[in-house]
């Protein structure tokens, strides 16, 4: 990142976003001709904020595993490894410093992207509640794609290997997902059509919706974008950034926490792992 | 002094080789000792290097670095021991000064010391005009140089340079074995692997032949000398009165022959004699010469000698 590489990944970043941002804008602003309507200032904003938080958060899923896919296997590569490793730095250091040169680029980023989110509070309609719970859930994220990254760098002795299996790591999580989601919801209405045609006792309902809502949410929570959809929905609909509950069949209610908090749990606790058997292997003697 | 370091009885075979790397290995180095490992390319000099600088697991036995455990205890082994792998690592975009500084950073060296640490080792490896050069630009031999600066970074007792030489032009590896002699001045111990014979007849105090992963000879460089050579090989060239040097030789004791290599008709003469005796018997040639009015010229032993003790140790055998 010497050399100014990391000014021209800065500045390229906010070009892109700002004129994002400005289409948008310019696009809703010109199919709305009640510009002194203060609802659809809001929805301006919601939609500013939306994207701009959409925007970071694909870019920390695709920068994260760059940053740090090559962090161990390039060291091995450049002949530095041995070096390293005959010297008194612990692996622990060694893993963490790499993790934390990766995130701070990545706080970097969205740090630079706040003047952009500012735009959306001018207008209105976003809480600080939903600010700050998208920041967690973006540095989460920053944290576990930047933990996959150095696993599999840990484990590879070729960077464009390493590089290559943390894109698909990435790319199951960001889109596989979404996909699987899409075949669990056709999967459910045709159950719920099932369910009602056919002759189920109401424990058998309320049973086979108590799984069909656990998958829903389950699937929802493991995936950043639909986490953040999800959160946003149950914000606007519910006016709640913690704990709802779903209606069911048989007049009871299905609670839930939020998406937001299951996904930083989730991640959090897998990024924990992932970073302990890095350390694990960046520890290891040669056999 | 003091056995510093300690192999005992060291196996290595590599997962995806039936042969082993090592094979049974025991040798101890003496503190303050320039030693030359020597032996053929694949004999398993590198893999016992490895093995001491902590990097790879043997199948049996250990390496004791000061009587620490380089098996059980590597952390305490690394503070001990200064490590130059045969290839020089390098971050792109890092200056001279930058390069080490970092490294003094991985020893745990406060950076208030490490300014004027970096200081002084450019100097003893004459670097001080390149400090704020890319490490890139800088020449092999350079470079060799600035990996040794790095060994020397948290002031080891111990120094484990694998082929310190190897690639690098005359000059460069005149300026290696200096250093090498300047740091064992300096009270540390050098283990080295080379292939370069000459290095070892120039600097090592003692030297340990391995052929095959196993250990074929071992001590100062004179006591190989006379156990696997007992006839040396002196050279003499003498400016006049050949007659009279060739009586002298074929009259004294522990010669065994004596060829005249050479001869100009007027009196200038080289002869090869095979000699059978240590140090002391070799003087008293010269003396016995020189005392009969003999103008000697030249008189050495024969420097392929330690190739020869070379091959006569080794078998050619490769692992």
């Amino acid at each position: 990142m010497r050399k100014g590489k990391a000014y021209i990944i800065i500045t390229v970043y906010l070009l892109l976003m700002s004129l994002l941002v400005g289409l948008v804008y310019l696009g809703l602003a010109s199919s709305a001709n009640n510009v002194g309507n203060s609802g659809m200032v809001q929805t301006v904003g919601k939609v500013v904020f939306g994207i701009v938080v959409g925007v970071e958060m694909m870019m920390v899923c695709f920068v994260a595993p760059a940053l740090t896919a090559g962090a161990i296997s390039s060291e091995r590569e450049r002949q530095t490894y041995d070096l390293l490793q005959t010297t008194l730095l612990p692996a622990r250091s060694l893993v963490l410093g790499k993790l934390t040169s990766a995130i701070s680029f990545l706080l970097l980023l969205l740090v630079v992207g706040f003047p952009l989110q500012s735009l959306a509070s001018l207008f209105g309609g976003v809480a600080i509640g939903e600010v700050l719970v998208a920041f967690l859930l973006l540095i989460v994220t920053a944290f576990t794609f930047s933990a996959i990254g150095l696993l599999i760098s840990s484990l590879m002795r070729s960077t464009l290997a390493s590089t290559v299996i943390s894109y698909v790591a990435a790319i199951i999580v960001v889109f596989g997902e979404p996909t699987l989601i899409g075949i669990a919801l056709s999967f459910m209405s045709m159950l719920s059509g099932l369910m009602y045609s056919s002759n189920f006792t109401a424990f058998q309902v309320q049973i086979l919706e108590t799984v069909l809502y656990s998958v829903g949410y389950v699937l929802v929570a493991i995936n950043p974008l639909a986490t953040i959809i999800a959160s946003e929905v149950m914000l606007v609909e519910k006016q709640t950034l913690f704990y709802t509950t779903l209606p069911m069949t048989n007049g009871g209610n299905f609670p839930i926490v939020a998406p937001w908090i299951a996904y930083v749990l989730f991640y959090g606790f897998f990024s924990l792992i992932f970073i302990w058997i890095s350390i694990r292997l960046v520890r290891r003697v040669g056999k | 002094m003091s056995t510093i370091i300690e192999i005992i009885d060291l196996s290595k075979q590599y997962a995806n080789n039936r042969i082993k790397a090592i094979d049974h290995l025991s040798l101890n180095v003496e503190e303050g000792d320039i030693f030359g490992f020597v032996g053929p390319n694949g004999a398993g000099k590198t893999s016992t290097i490895r093995i001491m600088a902590t990097l790879l697991q043997p199948n049996s036995g250990d390496i004791l670095v000061a009587g620490h455990s380089a098996l059980k205890q590597p952390h305490q082994v690394r503070k001990i021991i200064g490590y130059m792998p045969d290839f020089f690592g390098v971050y792109n975009d890092m200056l001279v000064w930058e390069y080490l500084d970092f490294f003094g950073a991985c020893y745990n060296i406060p950076p208030a010391d490490r300014n004027g640490l970096i200081r002084d080792l450019l100097e003893l490896v004459d670097l001080t005009h390149r400090r704020n050069d890319a490490v890139e630009g800088l020449s092999r031999g350079m470079k060799q140089r600035l990996s040794l600066a790095r060994t020397l970074i948290h002031d080891p007792q111990v120094l484990i340079l694998d082929e310190p030489a190897s690639g690098l032009d005359p000059r460069a590896r005149v300026e290696i074995r200096q250093l090498l002699v300047e740091l064992a001045r300096m009270g540390k111990t050098i283990f080295f692997s080379t292939h370069i014979l000459a290095d070892v007849a120039e600097i090592c105090t003692r030297v340990g032949i391995i052929e095959a992963g196993k250990l074929v000879a071992a001590g100062p460089l004179e006591e190989l000398q006379q156990m696997l050579m007992p006839h040396r090989k002196v050279q003499i060239a003498v400016l006049a009165q050949p007659a009279e040097a060739m009586a002298i030789l074929q009259a004294t004791a522990g010669i065994l022959s004596v060829t005249e290599l050479h001869s100009n008709g007027a009196g200038r003469s080289r002869y090869e004699i095979e000699f059978n005796g240590d140090d002391k018997a070799l003087s008293e040639i010269l003396s016995s010469l020189v005392s009969k009015g003999v103008p000697v010229l030249h008189f050495s032993e024969d420097s392929r000698d330690l190739e020869e003790v070379f091959m006569r140790a080794t078998k050619g055998l490769v692992t």
